[in-house]
């Protein structure tokens, strides 16, 4: 005979016994690949969709501005492969012509034949120029079919600046009612995108002649999508190659005045389609003439209501409504007057000068206005002191100082002037047209261009917001032709200039969406983290199980070594067979894997729908993670049985003959010996406990969450220490029935080992279940106040086209609201409104990882106001703890920029804690780092990050208004106020929902996937409750003779089954105890802290139930035990 | 007395307890010359048990030595003392520890599962050849379940003599069987140790079977009677 033999015809004989370990080795196997293919399946189901998405693109080009469609074309030409086709993307609302269903955040895809080739939508459904064709996520919002009419709102971006004195604010917004053509599914086309997310976005899709004509911006787009470019970089490179002027939005008009009698002086002005030369160019350009070595001069033109003598009587002569320029003085540039012109002086022209009756050293005042962020304009005066009077020709003769305007250069007439301001066209006089006829828009007054960004574009005022020139005249040098240095000039600037800094920004989607679709939430990471318990469970399960066949055999072992058999080939013949029944099991485990993996995914998409949103989920059978995981589940089971082995160590031969049970063969030195390591590990597990819970105090973030976790787990193994010591002590045996169960807790102590393994295994799944379970919250009452998640604010509006006007004002709610019977109710309730600079929702709504988040703007009003709960804060002084929302006030010497966010977002999405950085985009393409100096808690801020408006501003000038109203309507008024506000900004696509129901909407994904890792305890805790039953079976087995006896003495078979049942009542109960106690010991600080209603009730509840089905499970395993005659086991023995 | 035989020195043995050490032998000494057979009696729980598995090498004593064949099998390394008492000892107990999944004639061969460079096939032979000499040639292929307490107690006895030992021990092997059995179980072992020279220890309640072997001694509080001669022997 051979070993191998022997072996088998063990696993063969033993084959029930073997069944049962097995299956423990199936379990953890089909656990751990599950964990991992759910895991991978999650992730690749988000690759697929993100790639679905895209349609096949790798890159894109973005802009917040419309550039030349020819841009595309050029680019194309670039790259043999290259595909590059244009489109104008939009966010607006959607609402059906004919019913009330209204839709906000809907993506308008406006492009033309290239575009709908290469994104693979099929020619018979592209939209003709009078029609939409929508897809199925709008369809559904609206209710809409193909044949019906609907009615699109999108406010295209504006060429100047909205929010600038310039920019129109009258009508951004464009309503376009067009017929639904087509209806497209979800998939394909249909539901494309450039910034997946696992829903599929509401989209409407229109041809782009048509969308151009309708807003007056032909040959106009926004977009280029890109495929068969190499690299960003590349693209990158190309379209600073490509980019002209134009596509900068920069325009480079030659001048000539004459300085003199016959002489003329050639120049050419550079001047931005905004108006204002932004920040970045006007950098660029002066970088550029300085390499190109062509003189510059910079001015800055404003329009002045009035120009006046100080302290004249009203009635006094005045000049209504003249341009004034701030020019610097540079030769070659022929000089307005001779010499420098100090701060605080002017110099006017003659014309001007006689108007007034000015002469030098009079004072006069200027008037103008000042447009406010929030849209208020305002009236301001300076004075000035006339330094000179210059003949209206020469240098003072130049309409090169005044950007060309439309609406007002191409008037007429004055009084056709359009400007985006009031005018009062009776203050125009006909001599103001005469010399509108004559001179146009040639400047009446000068000033030094210190004096004039003074006055308009003070940094500190937030007036340099959009920039601080109008224009850079450059001028040859010396006996070289003007053409030669615009020509040297531009070109140096197009290489000064990236395509970034003016707002074209390429983004590789492709990259980008892959990234995100590997981050996800983590869920994935999560649930693996999670099923390590179950892995784990499934472990102790093994082990108990492995134990209980060894222990059956232990005679068996004690006769090989008394045969001579050397205990280390008795031992490998034992592991040879327990890792043949653990490889059989992992094996069998594969298939249940897939099995699992599925129903997962299948309750993820239906029943826990919540947290991830889509029904997209499919299973990926992936042969690495299978190999993997059952290698992993092997190894575990291997070292399952080795320690399982443990359970031969030290005992002599004649011990396992006499088969006497280890824990009865210890002697007072190895039982003081076990007392002391049981101590021992009690202080150490103690003072792991102790450390993690101060250590906790002290972080934040995921690390804090883990030290919970792991305080937790410490907690749990003092308590199951303590639990093991008591119950090795033995108790005196009272008599009567109590007697009975004494009896049983003593014999839960013969078998000691086994009895703490099924006990731990019990707290270990109790602690998951209860840790989970206590995580899990409602927003409560307390969310409405001021301190809590709503900051008190009952209401929240979000709006698809920004507002122009601050509602929080007065002046802002005439232009927005209009007048009517809810006028006043509106008017009496608080508003505060913020930026929105639109990006990745960053909340758990989101299953891919945010790459660049969305960022509000919090008003100086809201941070006065203060309010939220914090969960962390890096305040520093008093001010700053009594109202944490001033550090986003505060400055950082390396430049970055305080910001807060939600605790969720940052911690779990963002994956970074208090002091973190998230870095993104400005809108000169610049890196901005934002700075986490505050961790809000449960709050409704989760989907962006939060900035103040002052550096929102500097930072990202050209987002124009607000989209975020928080409102602080009354609870009893607040559903009228909602009404009353969705109506009055009806147009603006204004969204309304209770803050309630947006932190609730977050806390669903929370609490499903809370649902989803407590499933996973529960199942921990059926394979406590299996194992329970196991080590009943086993006992009353090996205990027939004794049970038997008492029943010979006149027991009944229910006073023999109490006893039984009373030592695995001792397992349950004792397991339930100590994870429950554990479990709540190491959530209590977080719920605590967050002030979060704990579900104690449905908790307690799941316990008594475990408790019912534990103690259910024993007693069906000890009448099973007890089922055959119990007096005929004396006989056999 | 020559040093092939078993000697025994001075053995103590105390067994830890909860409370005070139990001493259970206070000094044995005895010993047997190669194919001679030693019956020991005494009491229950007078520690025979002990004695043998000490002897046995199951167990170590607290103190005094054991000489077998002429060695101290306690100064061996774990697996050296399984080789050696693999080579040298057989035991048969007053249970027969036959692994219920296997055939009688495999529970023979079980000792030879320990040796690494020995013949699957010759020990085949020479198991099928003790179990004929226990008259169990046609059982070889019956599971225990499926044979009586004497026919498994002699199948015990073939597993103890597969590896021809040189100290056979055998703890109440007739302690189950009835009297007639007992005699021919008895007779079966000491004849099996005479034929191979081997010393023979037979711990046993029954005077009868004390009486078929060479010498009889009696442990009383922990020490050895001196070793009572068969007449005749
Ligand atoms: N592992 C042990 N721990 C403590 N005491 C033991 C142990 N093994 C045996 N004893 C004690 O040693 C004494 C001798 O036991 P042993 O089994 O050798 O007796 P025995 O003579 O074989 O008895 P029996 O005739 O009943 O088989 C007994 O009192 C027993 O209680
Ligand atoms: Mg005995």
């Amino acid at each position: 005979m051979r070993r191998r033999t022997l072996i088998l015809r063990s696993v063969r004989y033993y084959a029930r016994t073997h069944a049962a370990a097995a299956a423990g080795a199936l379990v953890g196997c089909a656990a751990l690949c599950g964990a991992l293919l759910v895991g991978t399946s999650v992730s690749a189901s988000l690759r697929a969709v993100a790639l679905e998405r895209l349609c096949g693109l790798e890159h894109a080009v973005e802009s917040s501005r419309l550039f030349d469609a020819r841009l595309a074309r050029d680019l194309a030409a670039r790259w043999p492969n290259a595909e590059v086709a244009a489109a104008l993307l939009l966010r607006g609302g959607a609402q059906s012509a004919a019913g009330p269903q209204r839709s906000g955040k809907v993506q308008i895809v406006a492009a033309g034949a290239d575009f709908w080739r290469l994104v693979g939508l099929p020619s018979e459904v592209t939209p003709p120029s009078d029609g939409a064709v929508i897809n199925q996520a709008l369809a559904d919002e609206l209710h809409a079919a193909a044949g019906d009419e609907i009615l699109l709102r999108v406010a295209p971006p504006a060429v100047i600046p909205s929010e600038s004195l310039m920019g129109r604010r009258d009508a951004p917004i464009q309503t376009l009612r067009v017929r639904v053509t087509a209806v497209l599914p979800d998939r394909g086309p249909g539901a494309f995108e450039l910034s997946p997310s696992q829903r599929p976005p509401r989209s409407a899709f229109l041809d782009l002649a048509e969308i151009q004509r309708r807003i007056r911006r032909p040959d106009q787009v926004n977009t280029l999508a890109v495929r068969g470019v190499a690299s960003a970089e590349e693209l990158r490179g190309g379209l600073h190659a490509c980019a002209t002027p134009a596509d900068h939005g920069l325009r480079i008009a030659p001048h000539a005045l004459a300085p003199a009698e016959g002489a003329t002086f050639e120049y050419a002005a550079l001047e931005s389609e905004q108006m204002v030369l932004p920040a970045a160019v006007e950098r660029a350009a002066l970088e550029a003439a300085r390499q190109a070595g062509v003189p510059t001069s910079r001015v800055l033109t404003y329009l002045a209501n009035t120009i006046r003598r100080a302290g004249a009587a009203p009635d006094a002569a005045s000049v209504p409504y003249s341009i004034v320029s701030a020019v610097e003085t540079a030769p070659p540039f022929p000089p307005i007057a001779p010499g420098e012109l100090p701060i605080g002086q002017a110099v006017l022209n003659d014309w001007t000068a006689e108007r007034l009756a000015a002469r030098p050293g009079d004072a006069i005042e200027i008037t103008y206005y000042m447009l406010d962020p929030g849209g208020r304009l305002r009236t301001e005066t300076r004075a000035l002191i006339v330094a000179a009077v210059v003949p209206l020709s020469a240098a003072a003769a130049d309409r090169g100082l005044t950007p060309a305007y439309p609406g007002i250069n191409d008037a007429r007439r004055m009084s056709d002037w359009d400007p985006p301001f009031p005018i009062d066209y009776r203050r125009i006089g006909s001599d103001d047209e005469e010399y509108w006829d004559a001179h146009g828009t040639t400047p009446k007054l000068f000033i030094s261009l210190q004096t004039g960004q003074a006055f308009w574009a003070a940094e500190e005022h937030g007036a340099a917001r959009f920039g601080r020139l109008t224009s850079i005249r450059i001028a040859a040098r010396a006996g070289e032709a003007l053409a030669a240095a615009v020509a040297r000039f531009e070109k140096q600037l197009l290489a000064e200039l990236p395509a970034e800094s003016t707002g074209l920004l390429v983004r590789p989607v492709r990259e980008s969406a892959l990234a995100g679709a590997r981050g996800a939430t983590d869920f994935a990471g999560l649930f693996i983290g999670f099923s390590m318990f179950l892995i784990a469970s499934a472990a102790l399960l093994l082990v108990l199980l492995q134990r209980l066949s060894i222990e059956q055999r232990s005679r068996e072992v004690g006769l090989l070594l008394a045969v001579g058999t050397p205990p280390r080939v008795a031992r490998r013949l034992l592991l040879a067979e327990g890792a043949a029944v653990a490889a059989v099991g992992s094996l069998l485990g594969v298939p249940a894997a897939v099995g699992y993996a599925w129903l997962m995914l299948a309750g993820l998409r239906t029943l826990w729908r919540g947290a991830v949103g889509t029904s997209r989920l499919g299973l990926h059978v992936s042969a690495a993670d299978l190999a993997f995981g059952t290698v992993a589940a092997l190894a575990v089971a291997l070292l399952a049985t080795l320690w399982s082995l443990r359970a031969l160590r030290a005992r002599s031969t004649s011990d396992l003959l006499a088969g006497r049970a280890p824990e009865t063969t210890l002697d007072r030195h190895q039982l003081a010996a076990r007392a002391y390591r049981r101590g021992l590990w009690r202080i150490v597990s103690g003072a792991a406990a102790i450390a993690a819970l101060s250590g906790s105090m002290l972080t934040d973030g995921a690390t804090r969450a883990g030290l919970f976790f792991a305080a937790g787990g410490a907690l749990l193994a003092v308590l199951l220490l303590t639990l093991a010591g008591r119950t090795q002590q033995r108790s005196t045996l009272p008599s009567g029935r109590g007697g009975l169960t004494r009896l049983g807790f003593r014999n839960a102590a013969r078998r000691h080992d086994r009895t703490m393994l099924t006990t731990s295994l019990i707290a270990c799944a109790t602690f998951l279940v209860v840790a989970v379970g206590a995580s899990r919250h409602q927003p409560g009452a307390d969310a409405l106040r001021r301190d809590g998640g709503t900051g008190g604010f009952a209401l929240l509006a979000e709006t698809d086209v920004p507002l122009l006007y601050d509602p929080s004002t007065p002046e802002g709610r005439d232009e927005l609201f209009p007048s009517g019977p809810d006028r006043a109710a509106l008017d009496s309730t608080p508003i505060y409104a913020l930026r929105r600079r639109p990006g990745d929702d960053a909340s758990c709504l989101n299953l891919f990882r945010p790459t660049a988040p969305a960022i509000l703007g919090v008003p100086p009003a809201l941070i006065a106001r203060g309010g939220f709960s914090f969960a962390a804060t890096r305040a520093t002084t008093p001010g700053q703890r009594a109202n944490p929302w001033t550090l986003l006030d505060s400055t950082f010497a390396d430049g970055a920029i305080p910001a807060f966010g939600d605790y969720n977002t940052v911690v779990w999405l963002l994956h970074l804690g208090l002091g973190g950085d998230v870095t993104v985009r400005d809108d000169a393409g610049r890196e901005v780092r934002l700075r986490i100096v505050g961790l809000l808690s449960g709050s409704i801020f989760q989907s962006e990050l939060l900035v103040s408006e002052r550096n929102f501003l500097t930072r990202f000038p050209q987002q124009p208004g607000y989209s975020v109203l928080l409102i602080d309507a009354p609870a009893a008024t607040a559903g009228a106020a909602a009404g009353q506000l969705e109506n009055a900004l009806g147009s603006y696509g204004c969204d309304v929902t209770p803050s309630l129901d947006r932190i609730a909407s977050y806390l669903v994904v929370e609490n499903t996937y809370l649902s989803t890792f407590q499933m996973l305890g529960g199942l921990g805790l059926l394979l406590g409750t299996l194992g329970t039953a196991a080590v009943v079976l086993r006992n009353v087995l090996e205990r027939r003779g004794e049970l038997a006896l008492l029943a010979a003495c006149g027991y009944t078979r229910a006073d023999v089954r109490r006893v039984v049942l009373s030592e695995s009542a001792l397992m349950i109960v004792g397991g339930l105890a100590c994870g429950a106690l554990a479990a709540v010991l190491a959530t209590l600080p977080n719920a605590i802290s967050n002030a979060r209603h704990v579900p104690w009730a449905s908790l307690l509840g799941l316990l008594a139930l475990v408790a019912a089905a534990g103690l259910g499970a024993a007693w069906a395993a000890a009448s099973a035990a007890l089922r055959a005659p119990l007096l005929s086991a004396l006989r056999t023995n | 007395m020559s040093a092939a035989g078993l000697l025994v020195r001075d053995l103590t043995r105390e067994y830890a307890t909860r409370g005070e050490p139990l001493r259970v032998l206070r000094g044995v000494s005895f010993s047997v010359e190669p194919g001679r057979s030693l019956a020991i009696m005494g009491p229950s729980g007078c520690g025979k048990s002990t004695l043998l598995h000490i002897v046995g090498t199951l167990a170590a004593p607290t103190s005094g030595s054991v000489r077998i064949a002429g060695g101290d099998p306690f100064v061996l390394a774990e697996s050296d003392l399984a080789r050696f008492r693999n080579a040298t000892i057989g035991f048969v107990f007053q249970e027969h520890y036959l692994l219920p999944q296997c055939t009688a004639l495999e529970n023979v061969l079980i000792p030879t599962l320990a040796q690494r460079a020995s013949s699957a096939h010759d020990a085949e032979v020479r198991a099928r050849a003790l179990l004929a000499r226990v008259g169990l040639a046609e059982r070889a292929d019956h599971f225990p379940a499926e044979l009586s307490g004497g026919e498994r107690q002699r199948v015990a006895i073939a597993r103890a003599l597969i590896n021809a030992p040189t100290l056979l021990l055998a703890d109440e092997p007739t302690g189950n069987l009835d009297e007639e059995f007992a005699s021919e179980i008895a007779a079966l072992l000491i004849g099996a140790a005479r034929d191979a020279g081997a010393v023979l220890l037979i711990v046993t309640h029954s005077r009868a079977l004390a009486a078929l072997c060479d010498a009889v001694c009696e442990l009383r509080r922990g020490r050895l009677t001196e070793p009572g001669q068969r007449a005749g022997a």
